[in-house]
């Protein structure tokens, strides 16, 4: 499907602890461990997914690589820079590169600004165009979405969601940027919006020679949108691959999580492998592997090495001391084995 | 809370449903069927037709999905079945006809748009239950879960019998332990005191009935599999996880055994592993309550899963009615064709999604005739100036288009 390109932006474990504080002199009293210890690549030109549960720390590694917030450690070298250390000017150079759409179209656009000045505030902070020369870039930007002329001075608030998402993607995309964050970009649409925003942003990635990070909860879009899928569960990564996460997960938190989307056809009824309990705090994420106490494989190896990402061969990497040997086939009579001990 | 009087004289109603006139026509397995239902809004910039005439079965033991795009009308009609529309809404025509089962296992066949508002409130969360789409507004924040369900169960059940019953059980506990306690000949009066009132017990004290449902509030979260059912029913909403919440909601919808269960987008807001554990539950506790159940959803995928019947619903109009089975094989509507095209699917990879062009239509001046005919890629000029008639193009599958596609292209 894709041959493994040169790295846009390598990830070299990315920690970003949330601190906990409380009382007069809001002392520390611990940390949410947000993203803890992430390594990866993202390759030219690919689409890299990122999916996960609530809370799983997907935003905040998106937000993170961008340079939105800080990170508490590791490094994110972009075009031979370590973006993690460069300060002020060199964050302002990095934005220039990139770009972010964010969930909400509602929230994420000034209800103040007109069309034009959101989408050409960029262009304008960025000293690139001003007058009559940024009109036309705006306008060649928003033909590029699916906008005409007419919206140019219109307001947020007289748009669609879908329309204002193109917008978004719009002003994202205003300082031809290489890289660009989708962070949940169609999880509030309904599917006939969706389908529409999601061949928009795969043409115009054709166009633009763009690289995305993929981010959402829906597995179904990830997989439709992505080269390669990353799972996270409770700030780490579990499993990257660049198969069919459908056919051959080999971590069994993907297993069941891939089990558990509903399918639209009654064919697939009765497959998933229901988990038992609910994801643990990030303040105390479980020892060993984040995944033992609810995971039917688990053995004493889990509860107190954490495993690292293993290649089990064409770049698909799996965090778990028992990847390729679990058979990871729902049957009843082992999950009531498990319970049962 | 509630007093005591205010539920005998709602079960003293039920029984006479003086305000029915005549008994509407039902079919022997089917236990709510709604037909031509047309609720409106009137806002200040016009009426919105948010109904249109909508006409879909229930059968016993059946899950009915409302499926469709925002706006279309599905939340509507679930809030048209239980009267919860809200000014400035209204319903303006249609029956929806309900089988009731009274506790004797009489059955009364009634028209709930013409009950009062009395009878009504006696079907509402007793004989019909509803859960909402977002646990973390629905239960009340500043009571404790375990109450929360204890108010529903005393307020609509006649506890009176397990009231003594219960009684007569703890005294008999009391005498097994202690056989040779010095009251023991008392105790044994009481007890066949209690036992001779059973064909006719008296009502019970508010105490004895706090208590008696308190317990069957921590029954009922045991029942939706709850792991410390006696801790969570101490706790207040917030301490709960947003999976924890819906199930502590369907506990309480639950609590009567009603025949309908209505849930509006219940598993909307979770996760798909916690999602998947609600879903699996909703299956099992139907069939451990025989009821039946309607889920409103825009997840064509949780229809596919859970479902037995689909009504697709497209701006106030049911587009297509029909099995799921039937539906996912064989969809007519060329809405449903559109939907189906356009979500992006797991177990294939596509390219390109098939996208429907244009966008849901305002339902102040909705397009005449088909109302999805602007958006229709088979759409003549039939479509724009007459409403498809409802027919049943297939056994048990209803459509309401002039060009039905599919299996039966080219057959109207």
């Amino acid at each position: 499907m894709m041959t493994i390109g040169k790295p846009l932006i390598q990830v070299k474990n990315l920690k970003k602890y949330f601190p906990l504080t409380g009382g007069v002199f809001r002392k520390v009293l611990g940390y949410v461990r947000a993203v803890d210890d992430v390594s990866f690549d993202i390759i030219e030109g690919e689409t890299l997914g990122l999916v996960g549960e609530s809370g799983c720390g997907k935003t905040t590694a998106g937000r993170t690589i961008l340079r939105l917030i800080p990170p508490t450690a590791g490094e994110i070298i972009f075009e031979g820079r370590d973006i993690a250390q460069v300060k002020r000017r060199g964050i302002r150079e990095y934005r220039r590169e990139t770009g972010i759409v964010f969930q909400d179209p509602m929230a994420s656009l000034d209800p103040r600004l007109t069309i034009k000045n959101a989408v050409g505030e960029p262009l304008l902070v960025n000293g690139i165009a001003r007058g009559y020369r940024l009109r036309e870039m705006v306008l060649d930007l928003l033909q590029k979405v699916g906008l005409t002329e007419d919206h140019l001075n219109r307001f947020p608030h007289e748009f669609s969601r879908g329309q204002r998402q193109r917008i978004s993607i719009a002003r994202a995309l205003a300082l031809n940027p290489k890289f660009v964050v989708m962070d949940e970009p169609t999880s509030s649409t309904d599917v006939s919006v969706q389908a529409q925003t999601l061949n928009l942003m795969k043409d115009l990635q054709a166009e633009f020679e763009l690289t995305y990070l993929f981010i959402s909860h829906n597995l179904s879009v990830v997989k439709h949108m992505s080269d390669r899928v990353a799972v996270m569960y409770l700030g780490k990564i579990l499993e990257m691959t660049p198969r069919d996460i459908f056919e051959e997960a080999m971590h069994p938190y993907s297993a069941a999580l891939v089990s558990a989307v509903p399918v639209p056809n009654p064919e697939y009824r009765g497959r998933a492998q229901v988990l038992a309990g609910e994801v643990p705090s990030p303040i105390n994420p479980p020892t060993g592997c984040r995944f033992h106490p609810r995971c039917r494989f688990a053995k004493e190896i889990c509860r107190e090495d954490v495993p690292g990402l293993r290649d089990m061969g064409e770049g698909h990497l799996v965090a778990c001391h028992f990847a390729g040997e679990l058979d990871l086939e729902y049957k009843e009579e082992v999950e009531a084995a498990v319970v049962g001990a | 809370m509630t007093t005591g009087d205010d539920f005998t004289m709602v079960t003293s109603n039920t029984t006479t449903h003086g305000t029915q006139d005549e008994i509407p026509e039902l079919a022997p397995d089917v236990i709510l069927d709604v037909r031509g239902l047309k609720t409106s809004f009137y806002t200040y910039e016009g009426v919105v037709k948010a109904l249109d005439g909508i006409s879909v079965d229930l059968k016993k033991g059946d899950t009915l999905a409302f499926v469709g795009e925002t706006g279309c009308g599905k939340s509507v009609t679930a809030k048209s079945i239980m009267r919860l529309v809200e000014s400035p809404g209204r319903i303006e025509e249609g029956e929806v006809i309900f089988r009731d089962r009274a506790d004797d296992g009489s059955e009364v066949i009634m028209d709930l748009l013409k009950l009062s508002t009395e009878e009504m409130r006696h079907i509402r969360g007793n004989r019909i239950g509803i859960v909402f789409q977002d646990p973390a507004t629905y239960p009340n924040p500043v009571f404790r879960i375990g109450d929360q369900i204890a108010e529903v169960i005393s307020l609509h059940q006649d506890l009176a019998l397990d009231v003594l019953r219960m009684k007569i059980e703890r005294l008999e506990a009391a005498l097994a332990e202690n056989p040779d306690a010095p009251n023991a000949a008392e105790i044994q009066e009481k007890i066949s005191n209690y036992e001779s009132q059973l064909d006719d017990p008296p009502s019970p004290s508010e105490t004895d009935k706090k208590e008696l449902a308190k317990k069957r509030a921590v029954d009922m979260l045991r029942m939706v599999r709850m792991p410390t059912p006696e801790e969570v029913a101490n706790q207040y909403p917030h301490e709960l996880s947003g999976g924890m919440r819906q199930r502590a909601l369907i506990a309480m919808a639950l609590s009567c055994n009603p025949q309908i269960l209505i849930c509006d987008e219940a598993t909307t807001a979770l996760d798909v592993t916690v999602q998947a554990q609600v879903l699996r539950l909703l299956n099992e506790l139907k069939s451990e309550f025989d009821s039946s159940i309607i889920i409103i959803t825009h997840d064509l995928g949780v229809v596919a899963e859970t479902c037995t019947k689909v009504a697709v619903m497209y701006a106030g109009v049911v587009a297509e009615y029909a099995s799921t089975e039937d539906l996912f094989a064989d969809p007519l509507h060329p809405y449903t064709l559109g939907l189906l095209r356009a979500i992006p699917k797991l177990t294939e990879k596509t390219d390109r999604l098939l996208q429907i062009r244009g966008s849901v239509p305002n339902l102040i001046t909705p397009p005449t005739g088909c109302r999805f005919h602007p958006r229709c890629d088979y759409a003549t000029g039939i479509c724009k100036e007459e409403r498809p008639p409802r027919a049943e193009m297939k056994p048990g599958h209803w459509v309401e288009c002039h060009h039905p596609q599919g299996s039966m292209a080219g057959k109207r």
